[in-house]
C-alpha cells in the first residue's frame, strides 16, 4: 500500500514535469533565498562578534588638529595621562592618522593611502587593536611597516617585500621629496573601524614615532577614550573636549561617542540581513501560494480519480497522504538545491559584502542554523500550503466526481453577483470579474502574491525614490569638488593664491572650518552613537557661496549683520521647538556660545551653518592671532565633473603643496558621491530582485489559476466556440480575467506599499534625515509593471485556451 | 442540390471519421450521405456510440471528416479554419445542448446578446433582439436574471433565443429535452416547430422516441451507417 501511494505521488510529480518544475523552482528561489541571505548575515555577525571584542572598543573618538601654539606640543605620553586623570576614563589612546604615498619599487607612479599608528607599541595597545597575521610589527628606525591584510590582498605584498615611500615631512619650497625604501616586516588585521575615510585596501601600520617621521605630524590626530561605561562616556565628553581645547594646543574638532553595546558595524550587518533574509521568508512564503495553486489545480484534475478511488474504497485520509505527498515532493525537489547552493552562495554574498562591514571572510564558513531553517521553512511552507486543497480534495464526493451536468450554473444569488451585474462596463469585462469573484478562495493566494509583489516593488520605489531625494537635496548643497585639509595651519590666502596661480580649472578656493559641537536641548544620538552636529563655517558674502542652503524659514547668513548668526535645519529647529529670532546655544572645543537662527535649511542631515571666521574663533583655528580657514574649498570651472577628473587636478594640487612643503588630506565629493550611489544601487537592485522574485512566483501562481480556469472551463468555451467565438474572443476573456486580478492586485498592493516602505526604512535605521515621501510615479510605475507581467502570466493559458477547439473538448469530456 | 423539391442545406458526401486510440483506429462513420432541406425538421436517433452525435458535429463543423466533404448553407466546411468555421457558425447555425450550457455570470439577456457580439452583427440594437427573441420564446420577464435564477425549462428557451441570435438557417440540437420534464420538453418542441413553419431547418438528436415520433423526418444511425428513414410514428405506436 505504501509502495503503491509512493509511486501515485511520484507518478503525479512527475507526469507533469513544467509544473513540477515551476513549484519546486519557487520553493527552490524561497529556499536559496533563506539560506544565503540569512547565512551572510551569520557569517558576517558571528565574524564581527569574533573579531570585535567589545571590552577593546572605544566609547569615544576625538578629531584632532592643532593651534598656533602647536610649537610646543605636551610630550604625547604626558598628553595621555592627562586625558586618563579626566573623570570617569579608564584608558586611552592616542594616534596618527595622515595620508601617505607609496608605490612599489617596480612602479613609478605613487599612490595614496592611510598610515596609521598608535602611541602605544602595537603588542600593547589596549583600545581597538590591530591583530598581528604574519611576520612581525614594525620596530622603530628600522625603515619597517606592516601592511592591512587588504592591503597586501590588493598590492599582493608578502612579508619582506618592499614598498617605496615619500617622505612628505621632508618637503618644503625648491626641495624635492626624498623617497625611501622600507620592507613589509608583518601583515596585520585591523578589525575595527577606525574612522570612516580610512581605505583597509591602501593602509600601513607603523611605530608612532616612524608615523611622526613620514607625515611630518607630531601630535596626535585621533584620541581614542574608554570610560567607565558608556553613560560616563556621554556625561563627560564636553568636559574633555573642554579640557583638551583649553589645556593644550590642541583643537578637538569632531567627537563622536559610541555605545559598545551596540557596535555600529555589528548592527548594520545584523539589521541588513535581518531585512533581506526576511524578505527571502517572504519569497518563500509565496512560494507556498503556489503549491496551494498547483494542488488545488490537481485535486482539481483529479477529480473523477479521487470519486474513482473513493468508490473502490480509498478513505478521506488516503487522499491526504498523497496530496500531502505531493506537496512534500515539491518540497524537497526545491529544499535540497536551495539549500546546497545557499550554502555556497551565503559564504560568497558574506564574502562579498564583507568589505563593505569593514572585515575579511577568506576561509569557507557556513551557518548551520541557516541551514536548518532553510530546510524546515522549505519543507514546512508547501506542506502547510497544500493543507486546504488537500482538505477539500478529501471531501470530493463520489457521485460530484462522477457526475457531468454542463456548466455550473450556481451564480448569482449573492451581493456581489448583482453588484457587478450593474457595473456599467462592457460584458466581456463583467464576465471577467463575475469568473475572478467566482475563484475567490483559489485566486486570493495569487492576488496576495502578486500584492506583496506589488506593494515591495512600489514600497521600494517610493523608499529609493525618498533615499535619492534625500541624496539629492544633499548633493546639490555642496557647491564644490574638493575639500583640502592641511595637516598643518597654513594662511588661507597663500594657499589659495598658490592654488589659483598654478593649476588650472579652478572656479574659485573659499575659507572653510567645520566642528562637531552639542546644541543645547538637543539630542543627537541616533542607536548606539553620537557623532554630535556638525557646524560649517563658510564664507556666505563670496559671489559664489559654497553651500547653496534651501531655506524655509529666514534669511541666509549673508543677509544678516549679527556675527553670531546661525542657520538651523528644521529638523533640530523642530527638536528645539524654536524659530527664525530664537537663540541657540552651542557647545564645542571648550567653548560655549549663544547664537541667533536667522534661518530654517530643509537640508536633511542635521547640521549648523555660521561665518568660518565666527567658527574659527570660536573653535581656537587661528593663525597670528587672526581667525584662520582651516579647510578650503575648491570648487572647479567643468561643470559636473567626474571622481577621475577631481582626482587629476587633487594630484595636481597636492603635487603642487607638497613643493611647498604643505602636507594635506583631500576630500573628492564626487568621488564620495559616485561611492554613496553606487551603495545605494546595489541596496536597491537587492530588494527589486527580491521583489521581482516574489512577482514571478505570482505570475506563475496566476498562470497556474488560469490555466486551472481554463481546464474547468473548458465546457464554457465549448460554448463559446459553438455560438461564434473566434481564438481572439475566447483568449481576450481570460487575458481579461488575468487583467482584473492583476488590477485587484495592484488595489490591495498600494496600502502595502505605505506600509512597507515605512517598515524598511524603519528596519534599515535611515535616520532622522530620512523623510519617507510617496511619489505619484510609484502606483503608475506599479500598474504598469503589474499589467505586464499579468498579462504576460495570462497569456499562455489564454492561447491555450483559444486553441481548443470544440471536437476537442468535447471529445476530452 | 436539391432535395425533395427543397434546396438542400445541408449535404455530407461519403463522411468518415475515425479516431485514433490507443486500442487502434475507432471508425464512428462509414461513409455517410446525409442531406437536409431548407425548412425541414429531421431528428436523429440511434443507439450510444452508434455516431449520431458525431454526425450532428459534423455538420456544426465542430469536428470534421477523415475522408468525404461537408456542405453547410453552400458552405465547404472542411476546407475552412477552425477560427472561420467559428464565426459562420455563429451566423449560420444555432446550437442548442442539452444541458443549456448558458454562461453562468452573464444574464439571459446578456447570454443572447453573445453571439451577436462574437460575429458582429445586429450593432447598436442588440439588446433591442435580444429583447424580442427573449419576448419570442415568451422569457421577457427573466431578461435580467442570471441562468441559476431561473428554471431547467426557461434556461433550455433562454438557449433556443440566443441559438435564433444571429437568425440562423439551421439550428441543431443535441438532446435539447434530455434534460426537461415532459411540460418543458413540449414547450421546446413547439418552439421549434414554430421555427421550422418560418422556414428554419433543425436537425435534432434525441433518445425520445415519442418526440422523434412527431418530427417529419427521422434518420437512424446504427454503428456509423445511415438506415433507411422509418416512420417513427408506427415505431411508437408498435
Amino acid at each position: 500500500m505504501i509502495k503503491t501511494r509512493t509511486r501515485k505521488i511520484w507518478g503525479d510529480i512527475l507526469s507533469r514535469k513544467g509544473r513540477t518544475a515551476l513549484v519546486s523552482f519557487s520553493i527552490f528561489i524561497g529556499v536559496l533565498g533563506v539560506v544565503t541571505l540569512f547565512s551572510m548575515g551569520d557569517i558576517l555577525v558571528s565574524r564581527l562578534e569574533q573579531d570585535i571584542q567589545e571590552d577593546k572598543l572605544a566609547m569615544t573618538k576625538l578629531g584632532l588638529t592643532t593651534s598656533e601654539r602647536a610649537t610646543e606640543l605636551p610630550d604625547a605620553r604626558d598628553f595621555l595621562t592627562m586625558v586618563e586623570a579626566q573623570p570617569g576614563v579608564a584608558k586611552a589612546e592616542g594616534q596618527i592618522i595622515s595620508q601617505f604615498y607609496f608605490r612599489e619599487p617596480d612602479s613609478d607612479d605613487f599612490d595614496q593611502g592611510s598610515l596609521i599608528a598608535y602611541f602605544t607599541p602595537l603588542t600593547e595597545v589596549e583600545l581597538e587593536p590591530p591583530q598581528l597575521i604574519e611576520g612581525d610589527y614594525p620596530v622603530s628606525g628600522t625603515k619597517q611597516l606592516a601592511v592591512e591584510r587588504r592591503m597586501a590582498d590588493t598590492y599582493d605584498l608578502k612579508v619582506g617585500d618592499t614598498l617605496v615611500l615619500r617622505m612628505v615631512s621632508q618637503a618644503g619650497e625648491g626641495l624635492s621629496i626624498p623617497e625611501e625604501n622600507w620592507t613589509v616586516s608583518g601583515i596585520v588585521f585591523q578589525p575595527y573601524a577606525i574612522v570612516d575615510n580610512v581605505n583597509m585596501s591602501t593602509t600601513i601600520f607603523t611605530t608612532f614615532e616612524d608615523a611622526q617621521y613620514i607625515s611630518g605630524i607630531t601630535g596626535f590626530t585621533t584620541l581614542f577614550v574608554r570610560y567607565t561605561d558608556f553613560a560616563t562616556a556621554q556625561a563627560e565628553v564636553s568636559n574633555l573636549t573642554g579640557v583638551i581645547a583649553g589645556d593644550t594646543p590642541h583643537i578637538p574638532y569632531y567627537s563622536l561617542v559610541f555605545d559598545p553595546e551596540q557596535n555600529v558595524q555589528i548592527g548594520e550587518a545584523a539589521n541588513i540581513s535581518s531585512v533581506l533574509g526576511l524578505l527571502g521568508i517572504v519569497a518563500l512564503v509565496v512560494s507556498g501560494f503556489l503549491v496551494v495553486n498547483v494542488v488545488n489545480s490537481i485535486v482539481v484534475e483529479q477529480k473523477r480519480q479521487i470519486g474513482v478511488m473513493k468508490s473502490l474504497g480509498a478513505s478521506g485520509w488516503d487522499n491526504v497522504v498523497i496530496y500531502a505527498g505531493i506537496a512534500l515532493g515539491y518540497g524537497l525537489l526545491g529544499v535540497v538545491p536551495g539549500v546546497l547552493l545557499g550554502i555556497p552562495a551565503g559564504f560568497f554574498a558574506a564574502k562579498g559584502m564583507a568589505s563593505n562591514m569593514n572585515t575579511v571572510i577568506d576561509k569557507f564558513e557556513f551557518s548551520p542554523s541557516s541551514i536548518i531553517m532553510g530546510i524546515l521553512i522549505g519543507l514546512a511552507v508547501p506542506i502547510l500550503a497544500a493543507l486546504i486543497p488537500v482538505y477539500n480534495g478529501s471531501r470530493v464526493k463520489i457521485l460530484d466526481a462522477m457526475t457531468d451536468l454542463g456548466i455550473d450554473s450556481s451564480y448569482g444569488k449573492g451581493f456581489l453577483a448583482r453588484l457587478i451585474k450593474r457595473l456599467p462596463l462592457p460584458a466581456t469585462v463583467r464576465q471577467g470579474i463575475s469568473n475572478v469573484s467566482q475563484k475567490k478562495g483559489r485566486l486570493a493566494f495569487t492576488m496576495l502574491t502578486l500584492a506583496i509583489a506589488a506593494g515591495a516593488f512600489m514600497g521600494i520605489f517610493a523608499l529609493f525614490s525618498s533615499i535619492d531625494s534625500v541624496l539629492n537635496k544633499t548633493f546639490d548643497t555642496y557647491n564644490v569638488e574638493i575639500l583640502i585639509q592641511p595637516d598643518q595651519q597654513q594662511d588661507f590666502n597663500t594657499v589659495r593664491q598658490l592654488i589659483e596661480d598654478n593649476i588650472e580649472g579652478i572656479q574659485f578656493v573659499q575659507p572653510h572650518n567645520g566642528l562637531s559641537v552639542e546644541v543645547e536641548g538637543y539630542d543627537s544620538a541616533e542607536g548606539g552613537a553620537d557623532y554630535g552636529v556638525s557646524v560649517e563655517g563658510y564664507d556666505p558674502d563670496a559671489p559664489d557661496s559654497v553651500f547653496v542652503l534651501d531655506l524655509q524659514d529666514g534669511v541666509q547668513l549673508s543677509e544678516s549683520d549679527n556675527p553670531n548668526s546661525i542657520i538651523i535645519t528644521a529638523g533640530i529647529a523642530d527638536a528645539l521647538k524654536k524659530g527664525v529670532g530664537d537663540s541657540v546655544v552651542i557647545t564645542g572645543a571648550g567653548n560655549s556660545r549663544e547664537m541667533t537662527i536667522v534661518g530654517i535649511s530643509t537640508f536633511p542631515f542635521n547640521s549648523l551653518w555660521v561665518r568660518w571666521d565666527v567658527l574659527a574663533e570660536f573653535g581656537g583655528y587661528t593663525l597670528n592671532g587672526q581667525p584662520a580657514a582651516r579647510n578650503l574649498l575648491v570648487k572647479l570651472d567643468k561643470e559636473d565633473p567626474t571622481a577621475a577628473e577631481t582626482a587629476d587636478v587633487i594630484e595636481d594640487i597636492n603635487e603642487l603643496l607638497l613643493a611647498h612643503g604643505i602636507t594635506a588630506t583631500y576630500g573628492n565629493f564626487p568621488e564620495l558621491i559616485e561611492e554613496i550611489t553606487t551603495l545605494v544601487r546595489v541596496f536597491q537592485i537587492i530588494f527589486n530582485i527580491t521583489a521581482g522574485l516574489i512577482a514571478l512566483v505570482g505570475a506563475l501562481g496566476l498562470l497556474t489559476a488560469i490555466s486551472m480556469s481554463v481546464f474547468e472551463r473548458q465546457k464554457e468555451i465549448g460554448v463559446m466556440r459553438s455560438i461564434g467565438a473566434g481564438s481572439m474572443a475566447v483568449a481576450t476573456q481570460f487575458l481579461t480575467e488575468g487583467l482584473i486580478v492583476g488590477v485587484l492586485a495592484w488595489s490591495i498592493g498600494l496600502p502595502i506599499s505605505y506600509g512597507l516602505s515605512q517598515l524598511i526604512a524603519a528596519a534599515l535605521e535611515m535616520g532622522d534625515a530620512f523623510k519617507l515621501t510617496y511619489p505619484i510615479l510609484a502606483p503608475i510605475v506599479g500598474i504598469i509593471g503589474m499589467l505586464i507581467i499579468t498579462a504576460m502570466a495570462s497569456l499562455y493559458p489564454s492561447i491555450s485556451a483559444s486553441r481548443k477547439t470544440v471536437s476537442d473538448i468535447l471529445r476530452y469530456q | 442540390m436539391n432535395l425533395n423539391g427543397k434546396q438542400a442545406l445541408i449535404n455530407l458526401e461519403q463522411v468518415r471519421k475515425v479516431y485514433r486510440t490507443k486500442a487502434g483506429p475507432l471508425e464512428v462513420l462509414k461513409g455517410v450521405d446525409f442531406q437536409v432541406g431548407e425548412g425541414e425538421f429531421v431528428a436523429v436517433v440511434g443507439p450510444s456510440g452508434s455516431g449520431k452525435s458525431t454526425l450532428i458535429n459534423m455538420i456544426t463543423g465542430i469536428d470534421r471528416p477523415t475522408q468525404g466533404e461537408v456542405y453547410v448553407a453552400n458552405q465547404r466546411l472542411t476546407r475552412m479554419s477552425e477560427n472561420r468555421v467559428a464565426r459562420w457558425r455563429g451566423r449560420n447555425v444555432g446550437v442548442v445542448f442539452q444541458f443549456f450550457q448558458l454562461l453562468p455570470t452573464l444574464t439571459v439577456m446578456e447570454n443572447v446578446m453573445m453571439p451577436m457580439n462574437y460575429v458582429g452583427t445586429f450593432t447598436g440594437r442588440r439588446r433591442q433582439r435580444a429583447m424580442e427573441l427573449l419576448e419570442r420564446v415568451d422569457l421577457p420577464d427573466v431578461a435580467d436574471k442570471y441562468p441559476s435564477q431561473i428554471s431547467g425549462g426557461q434556461q433550455q428557451r433562454a438557449a433556443i433565443a440566443r441559438a435564433l441570435a444571429n437568425d440562423p438557417k439551421l439550428i441543431v440540437g443535441d438532446e435539447p429535452t434530455g434534460n426537461l420534464d415532459t411540460v418543458s420538453a413540449g414547450l421546446i418542441f413547439a418552439l421549434f416547430e414554430e421555427l421550422v413553419s418560418q422556414g428554419t431547418s433543425i436537425v435534432m438528436v434525441t433518445h425520445d422516441r415519442d418526440l422523434a415520433g412527431q418530427v417529419p423526418h427521422v434518420v437512424e444511425v446504427r454503428d456509423g451507417c445511415i438506415v433507411p428513414e422509418v416512420d417513427m410514428r408506427l415505431v411508437s405506436s408498435n
